[in-house]
């Protein structure tokens, strides 16, 4: 059987087709899988190289849980901004008590300095040192956390009395969170 | 013996046609089986390889939310570190109530204090934080308020006011314990030592 003519012309026209549709389809597809892989292996290395994050995630969780919890604990001895009034007065009870008077209260208005505000409060005292000592030492050492800005402890010559110009500044809580 | 083909020229014809046909069939078959397994062979993997790719994009966008959730940490713990600090500072200048305490303890019958003034400057500037991790640690240390305390009185002799002045020095609470002067004044009718004291709270040794 030898090949004709019209064998010849139908050999040629299925190479064409099969060229076409290697280079129409596969060629295309396999520069596409070619590409692909490349970025799979891309990929594959940005995962690779950031494994241990997760990891540190949970460590940073885990050391920013005492962090928080020792602010929550130092926040705690803040004054409530509703509740100056109520520190005054126990401050002033606290003075009868030890027979300190206070001839002077009063209080300013918030400062914000840094992070938290604080609340600076001018008095005038008058007592005998030990009253006196005893009523700043409670101020320095119980809740709610004040601060002496400035003391003046006067004591005339013949008087049993202490004069004392004090400012303190209380700490107040954050409005909205620490 | 001489063969003679007597089959019909049309009947040859058709056999030949059909052995043909069934050739071309069979090549175009071969051709179609190859291409059909090597497309499909080719659209499998791009399919594999496409999902794979999916599920890195997926991984590292979670990563990423990983790392934005470190960093919102790390912004986190600086900030807490700042607010620890500045309660610190407050802290540390919780002193007077001590260093009354050594004034008292360091005087006695014979030195009468007229004046004590007590006076916390603002606190340095805060430096910039260097990693969040350490300004927690930091924040402890670096919390110094400039403070000055003014002592004046009268004592009776030169040796109780050395006395007072060594008393003074030798407290933890206080530090550069510094006699300003101490002159002869008459008061009430006594002849006393005037004198005026200026040292710096030892905030550093302060709990």
């Amino acid at each position: 059987m030898k090949p004709s003519k019209i064998d010849a012309i139908g050999f040629l026209a299925l190479v064409g087709i099969l060229a076409g549709i290697y280079f129409g389809f596969i060629h295309t597809r396999g520069n596409d899988l070619r590409a692909v892989k490349r970025d799979v292996a891309k990929l594959t290395r940005v995962v690779l190289d950031n494994e241990g994050i997760e990891n540190a995630l949970k460590h940073d969780l885990a050391d920013l849980q005492p962090v928080r919890e020792k602010l929550s604990r130092s926040t705690g001895r803040f004054v409530d901004r509703k509740k100056i009034d109520d520190f005054l007065r126990r401050f002033m009870a606290n003075a009868d008590e030890m027979g300190v008077i206070v001839s002077l209260m009063k209080p300013g208005d918030a400062v914000t300095q840094s992070a938290f505000s604080h609340a600076p409060i001018t008095m005038q005292l008058e007592g005998a040192f030990p009253g006196i000592y005893a009523l700043l030492h409670g101020l320095e050492t119980c809740d709610p956390l004040a601060v002496i800005e400035r003391l003046q402890i006067r004591n005339e010559p013949g008087k049993e009395k202490c004069q004392v110009d004090l400012t303190i500044n209380l700490y107040l809580k954050p409005e909205s969170g620490a | 013996m001489k063969q003679v083909n007597l089959l019909p020229p049309e009947y040859a014809y058709a056999r030949y046609f059909r052995k043909r046909l069934a050739t071309w069939a069979a090549f175009i078959l071969a051709a179609g089986a190859m291409v059909g397994s090597l497309g499909f062979n080719l659209s499998s993997q791009l399919h594999k390889a496409q999902a794979e790719k999916q599920r890195l994009q997926g991984r590292i966008e979670t990563l990423k939310n990983v790392n934005d959730e470190i960093q919102g940490i790390a912004v986190e713990k600086a900030a807490i570190a700042a607010k620890l600090a500045d309660i610190y500072r407050a802290q540390r200048k919780q002193v007077d109530a001590t260093i009354l305490y050594d004034l008292a303890a360091a005087s006695n019958d014979r030195v009468f204090l007229v004046d004590v003034l007590m006076s916390i400057g603002a606190p340095p500037a805060p430096k910039p934080t260097p990693a969040p991790a350490a300004a927690v640690a930091a924040a402890e240390a670096d919390v110094k308020p400039l403070a000055v305390l003014t002592v004046r009185g009268y004592a009776l002799t030169n040796l109780d006011l050395t006395q007072f002045v060594s008393g003074l020095a030798k407290s933890s609470s206080l530090k550069q314990v510094n006699l300003k002067y101490g002159r002869q004044e008459v008061v009430m009718k006594l002849k006393l030592i005037a004198f005026e004291i200026e040292c710096l709270p030892n905030i550093e040794q302060q709990p």
